[in-house]
């Protein structure tokens, strides 16, 4: 009798939309995209493929990927504001009541203070400290609770009602800094006080391809209508596709196997190891629908019975950055 | 007193005694109540002529007058003994609280026969033998503002199943618990700043795990006296109140006990006289296998559940000294295990992933001898106590195993008929090991295996003076307590006097004033330290928020102690409340209390240390109550309360917060009724506010997706209002020599839905209310003999 209080209260726990049913404004991506190269920028040896990964001296631009119920969203509507931060501090300093400074001509890396980005991109100054991370905090509205400029005052307790802040979007994305190698050169350089040794800098190292984002994928779908026809056909990101009510459908993502990369890094002794990068697809649908992954650049669902349209959106990841895709599925009546 | 029927048989039929004109035969009988088989001392017995061995109707004395009528009381053993003209005789007992009995016997006239066995039937319900005290009564209870359940109401108290320690939580001053489960929160304080005492030594937690069940059941007991607040300087080592289970001693008319089962525990006890010259004993048992009805449970739901099992056993000896006095010994202690198994994914194998393990054993003694115009008290005590945590993913295993003696010894002096005097002392030692194995990479589960160990002492001795003086209608209890703690090279001290006071005011009013300063030991800092239940926990892609009561849920293991980490908390108390006893056994206490109180330890708040915090809680409490009677007993407990939660320093002006056991309105009103034929029904309603909450004002998403939550202002969420009704109904079926009760106690009869925790969604945009208990109906049957 008594347990059964405890199981009671254990297993009345109310159920919500699963975190991949995207039911409201949500940033599913933010990229740190390089907007100008710098000084100790590296060279990109395949064309049409972005940097991952920034120096100092680079101008950077953080680029969100917001999407809703709806399709993806507008960002430049939301007008969300950018900050400059140590990782650990995005949120604390920018909720001071006085609010941050903006951003200089540049920053070093990593601040020396939190600033706001003005103007959507940011030139990064010299490195100060190697082994601290630097980071982007995004503040936006999501389109329909309180606008963007309104979410950095209740931020800074300024509206007085923190609690708000659900209709707000928050997102604080590293920067990836590198390639290592040529950091661990830059802090040598600047005379760091906690630079390590370059010896393990081996041809090996610095002959690696520097961190790419992988190439937008192009998406197989195969479509089987509940009268036992069947079609595929391949699209590219922001198709639509027409499918009949209760047609079983199957997502794979073309992805080009050289976008999984090798790399170096750093390990606990100091000396460079090598890793490979592994892709993987995370698959986001803007209504609920019965769904099974065959494997890990795949999905297979059954279109749901209400027609309208359907959202399937797929962000593709190589363990440090995401590119995203997405396709617009039109359940048509039968 | 006679009957007034009796008194008009016995008017209305002056019979010679058939004695002096016929020869009589010598009769016995032991007449004892029936179910629980107790001796009716003095208890009178009216002896007629039988025509036949058929029982009739109840006989009209004026019309149907007997030949004779003879006349008899029983002794204190409930023995019977009379001369009787030979032949069919009919025994009649009428007493009150018992049905009406008529027994007809043959009495030979040349033969003494073997003593005849009489059970009257009790009219009540009531298989719980029950001392009353009240607090005029009693030099042992803990303050004469102290409280005291029956083990009658205890045991059928709706929604408490029986239980001493959640029963008193309908008292006033005493918060709900969410989830109906227990945990003793007095005055606004956390459990862990009140003590819990079984006989003269403190048990070590009040709950077994989970709180599912006091770790001592209401059947051993005598009493449970409760001191909210401004408890007397015989206890120590607590800021918030104090809570006495006074054992019992064992019966000595014959071997009785009881068994009882259920879903949830199977429990036992059997008592008995020990000795031929007034000794008894008793022995208990009780085993929890909630695990099993969970494992069930687990395979319908499919989801991994906590799986608490647990047991206590209680072993008592009581018997007189030579030279007078009396001495005491008790065995008792706990068990409690939680497990949470996961599957294997190498094998697919249900395996254990969690284990918490949390027992103790103590044994005491208690001898209590008369030397003069002295009083002398000894009790020494020892406590084995082992805490263990074993996490199997992470290849960790914590134990710690503590050896605790604790002593207490009291002599008390009636100087006069108006004043006497208590010293004493207290102290309580306790030797500890710990021991910590954990991978040497944290990272990498695979490293070689490292251990530390740990040990020390923690002590601490307390040695008070307390006095009562009487001056006419007022009542003096001034005291004072001089504290030392001690835990590895540091040592703090304290002193606190307390005076509680009394003043009669005529036959039917009462005022009551107290206050005094109260200290407690608080290790601020352990190596590790195991909590079972969190207040925010993800729970798939969610995250629950729970009220901090649910982190105080037993048990809780802690490890070493940190050096630079001995605090000592201090409170001072003050209270004030006025009495009135109604006629017809109605009375009502109105008491105003306040309790500021040095925390000696910043809490952490907002992962934030808070300098030097400080709390204050003060509030009004009402009891309007009627005594057990024949037929009725309850009371309404009302009980108003703020607590405050102070920061200072940091450069900032002092900011308040509200405490984790701010129940601003706790309303409890309890009706209990005895009615025909051994029915019983009772009813609880309650009224509580909702518990406060930190709220999550919203989620920062990081790198990688994993969301964080950002917390707004301290406790300044509230949960939604709670209420409920619960109905008890019992039925007990008395035959000679055992009686059967069962009982049908229904939860939130009307299935309000209760809010009890929040669950936020994955990004901690949306927030649902999760109920509590929904309605819940239980039954239960136990055999007592």
């Amino acid at each position: 009798m008594r347990g059964t209080a405890l199981l009671a209260l254990a297993s009345c726990l109310p159920e919500s939309p699963p975190p991949w049913q995207v039911d409201h404004t949500i940033v599913a991506a933010l990229r740190v995209e390089v907007a100008e190269r710098g000084p100790w920028a590296a060279e990109p040896e395949r064309e049409g493929l972005g940097l991952a990964e920034v120096m100092p001296g680079d101008e950077i631009r953080p680029v969100p990927f917001v999407i809703g119920p709806d399709g993806p969203v507008d960002v430049a509507e939301l007008q969300p504001r950018f900050f400059y931060c140590v990782p650990q501090r995005c949120v604390s300093d920018t909720d001071n009541p006085g609010g941050v400074r903006d951003c200089g001509e540049e920053e070093a890396v990593p601040p020396v203070s939190t600033c706001e980005i003005l103007g959507g991109t940011l030139r990064l100054g010299a490195l100060r400290v190697l082994q601290q991370n630097a980071a982007i905090f995004m503040v936006a509205s999501t389109g329909e609770g309180p606008s963007t400029d309104e979410c950095v005052r209740r931020l800074r307790g300024e509206a007085g009602a923190l609690e708000s802040l659900r209709e707000c979007m928050l997102r604080v994305e590293f920067i990836q800094l590198g390639p290592t190698w040529r950091l661990l050169v830059v802090a040598a350089l600047s005379g760091l006080v906690d630079s390590l040794s370059l010896s393990g800098i081996t041809p090996a190292v610095t002959a690696t391809e520097p961190n790419l984002f992988p190439r937008e994928p192009q998406l197989t779908v195969r479509v089987m209508q509940a009268d036992g026809s069947a079609r595929t056909e391949t699209l590219a990101s922001g198709a639509t596709v027409a499918v009949d009510r209760g047609a079983q459908v199957v997502v794979t993502a073309e992805v080009d196997p050289e976008d999984a990369q090798p790399y170096w890094f750093l390990d606990s002794s100091g000396a460079f190891s090598p890793g490979n990068e592994t892709l993987s697809i995370g698959w986001l649908f803007s209504r609920y629908v019965d769904w099974t992954a065959p494997d890990v650049l795949s999905i297979a669902w059954e279109a749901p019975a209400e027609p309208g349209p359907t959202y399937l959106y797929a962000l593709l990841g190589d363990g440090d950055v995401i590119t995203p895709a997405w396709l617009r599925f039109e359940v048509e009546p039968q | 007193m006679t009957p007034w029927w009796m008194a008009t048989l016995l008017m209305a039929a002056p019979n010679p005694d058939p004695c002096a004109v016929q020869a009589c035969a010598a009769i016995t009988a032991r007449v004892r109540a029936a179910g629980q088989r107790e001796a009716m001392a003095d208890t009178a017995v009216i002896a007629v002529p039988a025509s036949s061995r058929r029982l009739r109707a109840v006989e009209d004395p004026a019309s149907d007058r007997p030949a004779w009528i003879r006349q008899g009381r029983t002794d204190a053993a409930g023995v019977l003994s009379m001369t009787v003209p030979p032949g069919l005789v009919r025994l009649v007992i009428v007493t009150p609280g018992f049905d009406r009995l008529e027994q007809v016997v043959e009495v030979s006239a040349t033969t003494a026969g073997e003593p005849i066995k009489i059970f009257v039937r009790p009219q009540g319900i009531n298989p719980y033998r029950t001392v009353v005290r009240g607090p005029r009564e009693t030099a042992r209870a803990p303050d004469v503002t102290a409280r005291t359940l029956t083990r009658e109401e205890i045991a059928t108290l709706p929604g408490s199943q029986g239980d001493p320690l959640r029963a008193l939580q309908n008292l006033p001053g005493v918060a709900r618990t969410p989830g109906g489960l227990g945990l003793l929160v007095l005055r606004g304080a956390s459990p862990n700043q009140s003590s819990v005492f079984v006989g003269e030594h403190p048990v070590p937690r009040a709950f077994h795990v989970l709180s599912l069940a006091s770790v001592v059941p209401a059947d051993i007991i005598d009493r449970l006296d409760y001191v909210p607040g401004n408890f007397d300087s015989r206890y120590g080592n607590a800021t918030g109140g104090v809570v006495v289970l006074e054992p019992r001693k064992g019966r000595r008319d014959g071997l009785h006990g009881f068994g009882e089962i259920d879903l949830a525990a199977a429990s036992a006890m059997v008592e008995g006289r020990l000795g031929k010259r007034g000794g008894s004993f008793m022995v208990a048992g009780q085993r929890g296998y909630v695990d099993g009805v969970l494992r069930a449970a687990q395979k319908l739901i499919g989801d991994e559940l906590l799986l608490p099992r647990y047991f206590d056993y209680q072993a008592m000896m009581d018997h007189p000294l030579r030279g007078g006095g009396t001495i005491s010994a008790r065995i008792i202690g706990s068990g409690d295990r939680v497990g949470l198994d996961g599957v294997d994914p190498s094998d697919g194998q249900r395996k254990r992933v969690f284990d918490f393990r949390s027992d103790w054993h103590r044994a005491d003694v208690v001898v209590r001898k008369r030397v003069g115009p002295w009083r002398f008290m000894v009790s020494p005590a020892f406590r084995y106590e082992v805490g263990r945590r074993e996490v199997n993913e992470a290849r960790s295993l914590q134990v710690r195993r503590d050896y605790v003696l604790s002593l207490r010894a009291e002599a008390v002096r009636e100087l006069t008929d108006r004043f006497d005097v208590v010293f004493g002392a207290d102290t309580l030692v306790d030797r500890y090991q710990a021991r910590s194995e954990a991978p040497v990479d944290a990272v990498d589960l695979s490293s070689a295996l490292t251990t530390t160990t740990a040990g020390g002492v923690e002590t601490s001795i307390g040695a008070y003076a307390t006095g009562r003086l009487k001056l006419g209608p007022l009542l003096l209890t001034p005291g004072i307590r001089a504290s030392g703690f001690v835990v590895g090279s540091e040592t703090e001290f304290a002193v606190d006097p307390r005076i509680n006071a009394r003043v009669d005011i005529g036959e039917r009013w009462s005022l009551r004033f107290a206050v005094g300063s109260y200290s407690q030991m608080r290790v601020v800092r352990y190596a590790g330290e195991a909590r079972l239940v969190p207040t925010g926990v993800r729970i798939g892609s969610g995250y629950l928020i729970i009220p901090s009561f649910f982190s105080n849920f037993e048990p809780l293991v802690v490890f070493e102690p940190l050096d630079d980490s001995l605090r000592v908390l201090r409170a001072l108390q003050a209270s004030a409340g006025v009495a009135h006893e109604f006629l017809q056994g109605f009375t009502a206490e109105l008491t105003g209390f306040v309790r500021a109180q040095n925390n000696g330890i910043p809490p952490v708040v907002l992962d934030q240390a808070l300098r030097g915090a400080t709390s204050r809680v003060y509030g009004l409490e009402l009891l309007f109550r009627r005594s057990l009677t024949k037929r009725v007993y309850g009371w309404l407990a009302y009980t108003l309360m703020k607590t405050e939660l102070m920061q200072h320093g940091l450069g900032l002006p002092t900011a308040k917060f509200t405490g984790d056991f701010d129940q601003r309105h706790n309303l409890a009103v309890i009706v209990s009724v005895k009615l025909p034929r051994s029915w019983q029904i009772g009813g609880r309603f309650r009224l509580v506010s909702g518990l406060p909450f930190t709220p999550v004002a919203g989620g920062v998403q990081y790198t990688g997706g994993a969301f964080l939550p950002l917390y707004g202002s301290f406790n300044s969420g509230r949960f939604p209002p709670f209420h409920q009704l619960d109905l008890r109904i019992d039925k007990r079926w008395i035959r000679k020599r055992t009686s059967v009760t069962a009982f049908l106690d229904i939860q939130n009869v009307y299935n309000r839905q209760n809010t009890e925790v929040y669950l936020y969604n994955y990004d901690f945009r949306e927030i649902t209310g999760a109920v509590g208990l929904p309605i819940f109906p239980s039954i239960g049957v136990r055999v007592d003999f």
